[in-house]
């Protein structure tokens, strides 16, 4: 139980995204073109969770050179990269994972560095313990899709 | 199948040397596991002194264009998530410049693997080794097991010992580099991995959607080696490896396995099936309750097979 503060988001991080340090709307852009993401390739919910999860987890630790733009982009590529490296058996390269309406191109180089950046920020932590972890356990045999991406964006 | 182990200095990239020489020295190549595992060196830490345990995982040139692979950023998490006595535990994942991809992974230094004490003659009695030696080696497993993760690759070299007054002082279960969380969606799990000679029955006749068991399969195989002084199955592929099983546990048949003759049919050209042998006659050396222990690890349907919880009440662990 002790663990679970390594994959919790400091108290300030809201408060933080509501003042000027983080930018809440460009977060939002970033969940919303993962989702669209995740539709595209027929990811799992978790999937998109997880990506979410870790760029929260990265934003409360590190502050981007800027607040919106290719960094972010960059960030919630390689954000996505990774989790659905963790839990999609079929994962697209790293060229076509960026469509949606991706901003910018980004090169397999240089999401891979933003990885290795992401994975030493996260402290290797991917196994975050989600509610899809307790959801699977409860309520395997319901189609939980339509609700979970509706908690997804009511988190954003 | 045998690992090759030269000692010596370990092989490194200039880059690889430039990461670790400022902190580290001392440098001592320990175990080879392949270049797909990397290298196992000791080292010391330059300000404590302390003395630790490297591996240093390389992404492979081919996989480069798809950034880290599953391979590592599943070893390293579930790594990360491990913490107990049994488990060789990861002291810290250095930080690099960006300019290196690798990852160097630090541990805590234990001496001896089971495989090389095992190749020692030393003055000791294996047999009552025996014990504390399952104990420690199932509580590890238990921990892995109520986490979910199969370790999927157990043997000799992944079994690392410490003595102390010719008593196992520390156990620790190491190289998860291919080890799986079970977690839905279960997609069909791979059965390629691991050294035939300690793969449990059901991965060599191709069943995918096996579980923890496979791992206390693997034990039993250890187990019945540090008795024996041998490995108990010999073999450099799985047909060959499959056969001795049969040969010393006998031919499973749908009553002691129920749904193995539909799902490998050439079970049925065993007939009469095999009987199996006298495992008493086997191990002279056993006690009744080890025996008894021993066979429920080696039970050939993974469904019956002692788990890793229950084998710790069992009366032969019992202090």
């Amino acid at each position: 139980i002790e663990d679970e503060r390594k994959f919790v988001l400091g108290f300030d991080y809201f408060s933080k995204l509501q003042s000027r340090s983080l930018d809440s709307s460009a977060r939002d852009e970033s969940i919303a073109w993962i989702l669209k993401v995740q539709a595209y390739y027929g990811f799992q919910p978790l999937t998109a969770y997880l990506a979410v999860n870790y760029m929260d987890r990265f934003l409360n630790n590190r502050r981007l050179p800027q607040t919106n733009g290719w960094p972010l982009q960059l960030l919630s590529v390689a954000c996505l990269s990774l989790a659905a490296k963790m839990e999609e058996t079929l994962v697209p390269s790293l060229l076509d994972l960026q469509v949606e309406g991706a901003k910018y191109l980004f090169e397999p180089k240089t999401i891979r560095r933003m990885e290795l950046l992401v994975l030493s920020i996260l402290d290797w932590r991917l196994r975050s313990v989600t509610p899809f972890s307790f959801l699977s356990f409860f309520a395997c045999k319901l189609d939980t899709t339509g609700t979970l991406t509706g908690f997804l964006i009511s988190h954003a | 199948m045998e690992e090759i182990v030269h000692l010596g200095i370990p092989f490194l990239t200039p880059d690889q040397w430039d990461v670790i020489t400022p902190a580290y020295k001392d440098f001592e190549l320990i175990r080879s596991e392949g270049p797909r595992f990397g290298d196992m060196f000791k080292c010391k830490l330059k300000s404590t002194k302390e003395v630790v345990a490297m591996k240093i995982l390389t992404i492979p040139e081919d996989q480069k264009s798809n950034g880290i692979p599953y391979s590592i950023l599943n070893h390293v998490s579930i790594l990360k998530t491990l913490n107990h006595p049994n488990i060789l535990k990861l002291h810290t994942v250095l930080r690099t410049d960006l300019d290196v991809e690798d990852v160097f992974l630090v541990f805590e230094y234990i001496d001896v693997s089971l495989k090389k004490f095992l190749a020692t003659p030393f003055p000791i009695d294996v047999i009552k080794l025996g014990k504390p030696f399952l104990r420690q080696a199932l509580s590890g497993l238990a921990y892995l097991h109520v986490q979910k993760i199969i370790h999927r690759n157990l043997k000799p070299n992944n079994i690392l010992l410490s003595f102390q007054n010719h008593e196992i002082s520390k156990l620790k279960l190491t190289d998860f580099g291919v080890a799986k969380s079970i977690e839905p969606p279960l997609s069909p799990y791979s059965i390629n991995m691991g050294n035939p000679c300690y793969k449990a029955p059901e991965l060599l006749l191709g069943f995918t959607n096996y579980s923890t068991a496979v791992d206390i399969w693997s034990m039993g195989c250890i187990f019945a080696e540090m008795i024996k002084l041998q490995p108990l199955f010999i073999g450099n592929d799985g047909p060959k490896i499959l056969t001795e099983i049969f040969c010393l546990l006998g031919t499973p048949t749908e009553e002691n396995w129920p749904g193995v003759a539909s799902l490998c049919s050439f079970i049925q050209a065993f007939d009469p099936p095999i009987k199996p042998k006298d495992l008493a006659a086997e191990f002279p050396k056993l006690e009744p309750d080890g025996l008894d222990l021993l066979s429920r690890m080696l039970c050939l349907c993974p469904n019956s097979r002692i788990s890793a919880v229950e084998a710790l009440e069992h009366p032969y662990l019992r202090p």
